[in-house]
């Protein structure tokens, strides 16, 4: 078991990017048998949330966000394993994909990346995904659509998928970002929320699935 | 530091096929003095260790895969009240442009690129978002560094007191940029380095809502003026 101090610590490492710290005290979590689903709500998500809204709050800047997701990552490496064995599930599962026509992805892979943080299972569906391939990915289970995109001409896509969708009669919740969209754009064509970065993504993603206000 | 070996084609084309590596060192070096990555390098630390092994990966992938090349191509441009009309294929509404190519300006169309795309890297990466990020950066900062060293090129060949403007051009605006080009024309412009000068395009193509790829190329015009 991990004393408090120890989960504390746990969360520090993550914030600060210590890849090292992170990895010895899961390791000694997993060696003594604790619940490291338990450990991975309780200090290691949070500690990527609290990443996620310094740089919402322009504390950090993008570079020590993916510092501390690579420490988180360096506990995921040892847990998902072992909670793959068990009956724990993901907060949820979430496709996401840049709209047909546009070709960005870096806005797209900060998102994969905090969304893998807060504990989803993601599916990158990747760049110049046509709108089919969407629905797809909603009938292999995905509960919530993310879609990007970066460019005016790109932007009207998202209108296409969240008809395509309807259409199909696929039952997944949609969530839109990138440079060019608002949360008017997204009310306007009926997406269920708006991230306006890569945390903010997360928190859209949690108030589409009715789990954060 | 001299990265660019040039291959005069004919008159009106330059060819660049510069060693990557220079380029890819001063790219690393801006990339560090960015503050975005300055201030959690300067703390020095796990942060600092996490973000220096995230650079040394980009740096790795871009020395193993981009291939830098790029062509300059003079081109005939017509001002008529207010527009140019350049190469006799695309019009333009620029007044400052027509103003200098009433005065006598001379105008060529660059084109530039890096030579690998975000997938190929993605996959050297071995799939590793954070790297990758860090990739895009640092490719953004040695396209930038392969263009100022293109200008600087054509600035040592222009007559003393000349002045060399540039303006970029893409469908879409990006950080700092005040304008945005209609994607026809910017395919039409990129259709200079196929169907003018064939053999002058470096591999770069703009799909139809105006995205390049590769996504790390560089088309624009030079503006040579007295």
């Amino acid at each position: 078991m991990l004393t408090e101090e120890e989960k504390d610590d746990l969360f520090e490492a993550v914030c600060d990017g210590d890849r090292e710290t992170v990895v010895e005290l899961v390791e000694k979590a997993r060696d003594t048998g604790m619940d490291l689903g338990d450990l991975l709500n309780e200090a290691m998500i949070p500690a990527m949330t609290e990443v996620g809204n310094q740089f919402s709050a322009g504390e950090v800047f993008v570079p020590e966000m993916l510092v501390a997701a690579r420490a988180m990552q360096g506990g995921i490496d040892i847990i998902e394993p072992i909670l793959a064995q068990t009956d724990h599930e993901p907060v949820a599962r979430v496709c996401i994909g840049s709209v047909k026509g546009d070709l960005h992805d870096i806005g797209k892979n900060l998102v994969v990346m905090m969304l893998k943080g807060a504990g989803f299972e993601v599916e990158d569906l990747g760049v110049d995904v046509p709108d089919a391939e969407f629905a797809k990915a909603v009938e292999r289970g995905n509960q919530v659509v993310c879609l990007s995109a970066l460019l005016t001409t790109t932007k009207p896509q998202m209108i296409n998928v969240v008809k395509h969708l309807k259409e199909e009669g696929k039952e997944a919740a949609v969530v839109i970002g990138g440079a060019v969209i608002t949360q008017e754009y997204a009310d306007a064509i009926g997406a269920d929320a708006f991230g306006e970065d890569a945390p903010g993504a997360v928190r859209a993603v949690k108030r589409a699935l009715g789990l954060a206000a | 530091m001299n990265p660019m070996p040039q291959n005069i084609v004919d008159r009106d084309v330059t060819v660049f096929s510069p060693v990557a590596s220079p380029l890819l060192e001063q790219a690393a070096g801006r990339l560090r003095r960015q503050k975005a990555y300055s201030r959690p390098l300067s703390k020095g630390g796990a942060r600092a260790a996490g973000l220096e092994d995230l650079l040394q990966q980009s740096e790795a992938c871009l020395a193993a895969l981009a291939r830098p090349q790029g062509a300059l191509v003079t081109v005939p441009v017509e001002a008529v009240s207010g527009r140019a009309r350049i190469a006799g294929r695309v019009t333009i509404e620029d007044e400052s442009l027509a103003r200098d190519v009433a005065a006598g300006g001379q105008v060529a169309v660059y084109l530039l690129t890096l030579g690998v795309t975000q997938s190929q890297s993605f996959d050297w990466l071995k799939g590793d978002y954070l790297a990758h990020h860090v990739q895009s950066d640092l490719g953004s900062e040695m396209l930038f560094a392969f263009a100022r060293h293109v200008f600087s090129q054509q600035r040592s060949q222009m007559p003393s007191g000349a002045r060399l403007k540039r303006v970029s051009v893409q469908a879409e605006p990006m950080c700092g940029q005040k304008r945005s080009w209609d994607v026809d024309k910017v395919q039409s412009l990129l259709g200079v380095f196929d169907e003018i000068h064939s053999n002058a395009n470096p591999g770069v193509s703009v799909t139809n809502t105006g995205c390049f790829q590769p996504l790390q190329s560089l088309l624009g015009l030079t503006i040579q003026t007295a």
